[in-house]
């Protein structure tokens, strides 16, 4: 099968759940001896999306990469003033829907490819759905796209662009099976979509050598990835805080990952900001760790979850987030709170009861080893490029 | 795709989770978790943060603020003209745009001159704070001497060394443990039945050790041993603290805590041991250290005091894999070389002993 991956942003050192999901798929069904290409722009930083890597094609991992330059409207008044109704879910008309989708992040360039080359490919796989270049991507050969669409429940979730992209396009692809509930709720695409996931390797890792880098001799509570407002990051630094406050714990939270964080003078030597770290850390400390924290609402799949459990370190995860939790549930191997009273006896439980945390980290490792292998989410994925089910002609 | 479940007959979490929400129910009921939780929860974090009256809290404060006057203090009379209304936007922009163009003239003198001022009120302030940032090198603005303490200072080598002490301490009701960080010699006189408490000047040790239940205050030294009574304290203890004051607040110090103690009563400092020259490398670890105490420095100023039977003792000798090592001496050589050989051992003792001798030593004087 000859196939194209169309994402934002690609490359090793990218930090993001659905770029680094695009990488690892394209990269696996290139070894199952698939041509893939990736569809994507010269932008490495998604805040201002601007061109920082040349245009062209280049190879990497066995997969050719084609790189187009990026467009944004993103600091222009009118796309603020959308933006803002967008995110205060006032009425938005659908010409104005496109207008902020196309005025997030654009690629003329990559539309004029996919115009001319599109047929050539026998599936077209768009991701994430909350950019200009998915959903105008998606609409040149709907019969020929696949969406990715890593959907979590938001504002832009409800606009009725999402919702004729979810329809036109030959099949949708979700990581979980609360994601594809998700769409079904929002989108009316009753029988359309495929879960399939991500697959996960088990990689060694040195939790002594962590613990004697970064000096950490006490326990503690792991948050990985992106530290922002959206992922709930300063709701489980202030709830954290409180708890060492009420109950003096020999605890500590570590933090790694982008993104500024604050945190309150008198908890800096309890809260550690690591900042980003390299890979084999991030491997070393998910095992280092008693517990990992995943606060964040906002998961289509939650990527560190999945990869510190096979460290075999339980969880601990916020109960208003239904991937997650789903993932909780059918795992054995995490609790949930929904807010500072659940988080408080959470922990207690936790570190009251190390024989019941080191078994739920083992049931999450067992659950990752079932679901999440590569052989198994390609055959997924294989099948879901090859449906023709809801195929509507362009 | 079929998910696979993983279950377990000793772990359930939704029945985790059931006997979680049971006890919270119960703690609701005796008042520990009230309904307006969270709310709770966002008044006790802002007392956290609550900023405390200390130097180094509102230098903090002022670097903030001056960050915030750098970033804002340019205002500009220009900003986008737009509308919402639907129909009348392309009118309604033109009008506004007229409006401007007629009152820019006068704006732009207004603020021309607010520019001015603002800029002369953030250069200055910025001046003054390059002074005061000068000036505040000695009070080491940035330090987290807790986490310096934890990364540098292990708690079993301390006890260790601090369990010889205790015979001093047997039997008193009120030993004041001066600097006492994170309360690892208060815990042991707490746990044999003596009476104790601490002071500290770092808020991070102090709240550590409240937190263990122990009775710490933060204090400096001197102004605290002032507010006590005359023969009120039945031993003082002052664990790696000499080292950080200045020889008038040493002298002091000693004056002081001769008055506050009773008859017959212990003061024991404990610190670096500056005969021991590889110690003096370690010294240098430390940014918050003024200088190295030698013991007979130590025995004039407690000797000047009034304090009795004065006395050393070594700890913490450097392990065998750092020192220097000998050479075996083999008795089957010409005597000549034997005798070399024994002389060069000497020395190597000898040097062993001024660069890897003890690492601490301790003074105990008496009232």
């Amino acid at each position: 099968m000859k196939i194209a991956f169309t994402v934002p942003r690609y490359g090793e050192d990218i930090v993001g759940g659905a770029e680094e999901l695009a990488r690892k798929l394209a990269e696996n069904m290139a070894a199952r001896g698939h041509d893939v290409d990736v569809l994507t722009t010269c932008a490495r930083d998604h805040f201002t999306w601007k061109n920082s890597v040349p245009e062209g094609f280049s190879e990497l991992n066995g997969v050719t990469v084609r790189r187009f330059k990026a467009e944004t409207n993103m600091f222009s008044a009118e796309y603020a003033e959308i933006h803002q109704k967008v995110c205060n879910r006032e009425v938005v008309s659908y010409k104005d829907q496109v207008k902020w989708i196309s005025g997030g992040l654009s690629s003329p360039a990559l539309y004029g490819f996919i115009e001319k080359k599109g047929p050539e490919y026998d599936c077209l796989i768009f991701m994430p759905y909350l950019f200009g270049i998915t959903f105008r991507g998606s609409s040149v050969y709907p019969k020929r796209s696949v969406l990715l669409p890593c959907l979590h429940d938001e504002s832009f979730a409800y606009l009725d662009i999402m919702k004729t992209m979810f329809e036109q396009c030959r099949n949708v692809i979700f990581n979980t099976h609360p994601e594809r509930e998700l769409a079904q709720r929002l989108y009316g695409i009753k029988g359309k979509g495929t879960v399939v996931g991500c697959g996960f390797d088990k990689v060694a890792a040195d939790p002594t050598r962590f613990r004697s880098e970064f000096k950490l001799q006490s326990p503690f509570l792991l948050y990985a990835g992106r530290r922002e407002e959206g992922k709930n990051t300063p709701l489980l630094i202030r709830y954290f805080c409180n708890y060492i406050h009420k109950t003096g714990r020999d605890l500590k939270l570590v933090l790694i990952g982008s993104g500024k964080v604050e945190i309150p003078r008198r908890f800096r030597h309890v809260v550690v900001d690591l900042g980003l770290v390299s890979l084999s850390n991030k491997y070393n400390a998910y095992a280092a760790a008693e517990c990992l924290c995943q606060p964040s609402v906002n998961e289509s799949l939650s990527i560190v979850l999945l990869e510190s459990w096979l460290q075999g370190t339980p969880a601990l995860v916020h109960a208003d987030c239904a991937v997650t939790r789903d993932h909780c549930s059918r795992s054995n191997g995490g609790l949930f709170f929904r807010d500072y009273a659940e988080f408080h006896e959470c922990l207690d439980f936790l570190f009251e009861n190390p024989d019941i945390r080191g078994k739920m980290g083992g049931n999450g490792m067992k659950y990752v080893e079932e679901n999440y292998c590569w052989d198994e989410v390609i055959n997924r994925l294989e099948d879901a490029l090859k449906c023709e089910q809801s195929c509507r002609t362009r | 795709m079929d998910v696979l479940e993983v279950h377990d007959d000793e772990v359930n979490v939704q029945e985790i989770m059931d006997q979680i929400q049971k006890r919270i129910e119960e703690r609701k009921k005796s008042g520990v978790y009230s309904e307006e939780v969270e709310e709770l929860l966002r008044e006790d974090i802002s007392q956290l943060n609550k900023e405390p009256e200390s130097f180094v809290d509102s230098f903090d404060e002022l670097g903030y603020a001056l960050q915030q006057a750098n970033s804002h203090w340019h205002v500009t009379g220009s900003y986008p003209i737009l509308s919402r209304h639907r129909f009348l936007a392309p009118f309604l922009v033109l009008g506004k745009r007229l409006i401007r163009l007629l009152v820019r003239t006068y704006v732009d003198v207004i603020v021309q001159q607010q520019n001015k001022f603002n800029s002369s009120v953030v250069r200055s302030l910025n001046t003054v704070n390059k002074i005061l940032e000068k000036q505040s090198d000695s009070h080491l603005t940035h330090f987290n001497y807790y986490a310096f303490e934890e990364a540098h200072r292990k708690d079993e080598p301390v006890k260790q060394v601090q369990s010889s002490f205790f015979p001093y301490f047997k039997g008193c009701e009120n030993v004041l443990d001066i600097g006492c960080g994170r309360g690892v010699f208060l815990e042991f006189l707490k746990d044999s039945g003596i009476g104790a408490r601490g002071i500290d000047t770092d808020e991070n040790m102090v709240l550590h050790c409240q937190n263990k239940g122990l009775k710490v205050e933060l204090s400096d030294a001197l102004c605290y041993l002032e507010s006590l009574d005359d023969e009120s304290l039945d031993g003082i203890f002052a664990g790696q603290v000499i080292e950080h004051l200045a020889a008038n607040d040493l002298i002091q110090l000693a004056m002081t805590a001769y008055r506050k103690l009773g008859q017959g009563s212990y003061f024991i400092a404990e610190t670096m041991n500056p005969q021991c020259l590889a110690v003096l490398s370690q010294f240098l670890v430390d940014p918050s250290h003024i200088k190295p105490v030698h013991p007979e420095l130590m025995r004039f100023v407690l000797d000047l005091a009034g304090f009795r039977n004065i006395e050393f003792k070594y700890f913490s000798p450097y392990p065998d894999d750092i020192r220097l090592k000998p050479i075996t001496v083999d008795e089957s050589l010409p005597q000549s070389q034997v005798l070399s050989s024994q002389i060069l051992n000497e020395n190597i003792e000898k040097l062993n002993r001024t660069i890897y001798g003890y690492q601490d030593y301790a003074v105990i004087a008496v009232k």
